[in-house]
């Protein structure tokens, strides 16, 4: 249960760390003009680690300015979700709605794809060597993807319904 | 590069114990000092968001730069393609992405290189969006976003960046609409670099032009100016080569080839049509010039890996592949009814199974890849043990100690940073590895240990102070 529990911590905390931040800022940049759609994905994650990093500086010039160490796991953990939920609701504030462009038109080609990445992990002696959460991490977005192509049509809705239970 | 990340819990390669250190560092203090001493430290990609990422999903650092990183960096090759897939179409645009894949740099030398991972897929991101609309607000805005986080992240593929760019800048017209980004990552750059670090980036660039400089006059034409693959990537020593080995420099030498025939294909081009070179070419191109001063100006590649150099103008230069294969496709066409790019990729394949090391193991030469033959390559492999070694020493707070290899010295540099002795003097302990070193160790220096109580031993060992002090102090460690 303990293993179940970090799975899902690291997989929520790399969704609110490598995704949600540029999500929410690429809706943020379309209020100016279109953005281009093809690297959409990659945007989001590119965008987010500028982010992070930005925010991290900010924390450790806040630290300096307060004598206290602030990039600790009790700061940064509700700090990221803050800032994450800061970033949403001043963006409803502005009239902004973050969407979901990313259309996954063949989603048993992730599941497959997904599924070999499993299979790769279990080869390479994960189960054996490595924690167990790392093994979740890769099964969680494999039984959300298998979700969507059970669902068939509404994948994507599927994959977004997932994240939020996390 | 996941076959090659996983064959151990512990980290593989040469950097990655140092950057382990610079991001555990902030973790402990709680903070960036980035005032410590190290280029490394000047890398945001490293002292920040390896914690953040850590904190966030409870996973290890290990395994944050391990496998998170990766999956980073896999992106990068998916950008090249899309930058490419305009000019080049979606065959061309795959296969110089695929290049890029089967660089044995790309699997095995950039697991051990975190802040480049992130630098890179920065810095190409930051082209993707300033190359493709550029009239879009936002697209610049991206552009401009990621170019900051490239001279945050990586102060070497900065540097690389910021001299392609320049070149193209100032030698082609259709790239001078950019000036305005290379003065941004100029500025940037040498702001950050300067007053992060103690100036160590600045210091050792000075120093390397300096050199390179100086050294123009005497050495241009000497044996050890230039890295040896330099040398091997031009034709010398392949004689003394076995003939698996032979058959990938072989195999090397073809795809350079096919490179050149691109880009002299192209230039003809240009210099019959006067037609204006676009700006993907116009990079590819000041690639390539990059690649030609590691072989012509003394030193130049001494600051990274002549590989690593050749990886990161790969970022452009694979352009010209596709185009070369095109070209050649395009004389034998009249002989070969097949698809383009075919025979490409069949080169393509052969050469990733012999960068990847497999070919040697079914060959049965000396193989290459610790993945496939870790007990040939025990010296990079750590074992936890060995971890458990160093950890108990740090946490003893032994401050003086050194390991009697550089790859025992490695492994010292993740707890320890940069305060790893390079000596055994009389009052340094000293770690002993319980495989890499051993053969040597016993051979070599017999007498020095027996000269040292061992002071911890769980197969690797720590071997204790050589002064009488150093006695009771053994003492202290044993009862305690």
């Amino acid at each position: 249960m303990d293993h179940l529990y970090d799975g899902l911590f690291a997989a929520a905390g790399l969704l609110n760390t490598l995704f949600i931040p540029g999500w929410l800022l690429v809706a943020y940049l379309e209020k100016l003009g279109k953005t281009t759609r093809e690297l959409y994905g990659i945007t989001c994650l590119g965008l987010s680690m500028v982010w992070l990093m930005m925010n991290g500086v900010f924390l450790n010039l806040l630290g300096a300015a307060l004598h206290r160490p602030l990039l600790t796991a009790e700061i940064v953990i509700p700090y990221v979700g803050l800032s994450n939920l800061a970033l949403l609701c001043a963006g409803r504030l502005l009239g902004i709605k973050p969407e979901f462009h990313y259309e996954i038109k063949r989603p048993w080609l992730y599941a497959y794809g997904l599924s070999l990445i499993l299979l790769a992990a279990v080869g390479a002696r994960l189960v054996t060597h490595c924690a167990e959460n790392v093994l979740l991490l890769f099964l969680l977005p494999f039984i959300a993807v298998t979700v969507g192509v059970l669902a068939k049509k509404k994948s994507t809705t599927a994959v977004l319904s997932f994240t939020p239970s996390l | 590069m996941l076959h090659r990340a996983l064959i151990t819990n512990n980290l593989l390669g040469y950097d990655i114990h140092l950057e382990y250190y610079i991001a555990k560092l902030t973790m402990t203090q709680g903070c960036w000092d980035p005032f410590f001493p190290t280029a490394v430290n000047s890398c945001i990609s490293l002292t920040i968001l390896p914690p953040i990422l850590a904190y966030c999903t409870k996973i290890e650092l290990v395994w944050v730069l391990k496998l998170i990183y990766p999956f980073i960096f896999a992106n990068v090759p998916v950008v090249i393609f899309k930058l490419y897939k305009k000019r080049l179409g979606v065959k061309g645009a795959a296969l110089a992405s695929f290049l890029f894949i089967v660089q044995f740099v790309f699997f095995s030398e950039m697991l051990g290189l975190a802040r480049q991972q992130v630098a890179e897929l920065m810095a190409m991101l930051s082209l993707y969006y300033a190359i493709d609309q550029y009239e879009r607000l936002t697209n610049r805005i991206l552009g401009v976003l990621f170019l900051f986080a490239t001279a945050l992240s990586h102060y070497g593929l900065t540097l690389i960046l910021l001299l392609i760019v320049s070149l193209a800048v100032l030698l082609f017209r259709e790239a001078r609409r950019y000036k305005v980004f290379l003065l941004i990552l100029l500025v940037f750059t040498l702001a950050w670099q300067s007053y992060t670090a103690g100036g160590t980036v600045v210091d050792s660039v000075v120093g390397l032009l300096k050199r390179s400089y100086t050294s123009a006059y005497y050495d241009f034409f000497g044996g050890g100016a230039r890295e040896d693959s330099i040398y091997l990537a031009l034709g010398g020593g392949a004689e003394q080569l076995s003939l698996p080995r032979k058959a990938y420099w072989l195999l090397q030498q073809t795809v350079q080839g096919v490179i050149v025939l691109g880009f002299v294909s192209r230039a003809v081009y240009f210099y019959r049509t006067k037609a204006r070179v676009p700006v993907e070419e116009a990079l590819a191109m000041t690639g390539l010039t990059t690649l030609l001063f590691c072989i012509v100006v003394p030193y130049f590649a001494d600051g990274l890996n002549v590989t690593r150099i050749y990886h990161i103008s790969l970022l452009f230069v694979g352009y010209y592949f596709a185009v070369g294969s095109a070209f050649l496709h395009k004389i034998a066409g009249a002989y070969l009814r097949v698809d383009k790019f075919l025979i490409a990729r069949m080169i393509l394949m052969f050469y990733f199974f012999f960068s990847s090391g497999y070919a040697y193991v079914v060959l049965g030469d000396r193989p290459s890849s610790i993945a496939l033959n870790y007990q040939e390559y025990e010296d990079a492999y750590y074992y936890d043990n060995e971890i458990a070694a160093v950890a108990w020493a740090s946490q003893r707070q032994i401050k003086e100690i050194t390991g009697f290899t550089k790859y025992s010295r490695l492994l010292l540099g993740e707890f320890y940073g940069l305060e790893v002795n390079e000596e055994i003097r009389g009052p340094t302990c000293l770690f002993v590895r319980e495989r890499g070193d051993r053969a040597e160790i016993e051979q070599k220096i017999e007498q020095k240990i027996e000269q040292r109580p061992v002071i911890y031993d769980s197969g690797a060992k720590i071997y204790g102070r050589k002064t009488e002090e150093a006695d009771e102090e053994t003492q202290s460690f044993d009862s305690g």
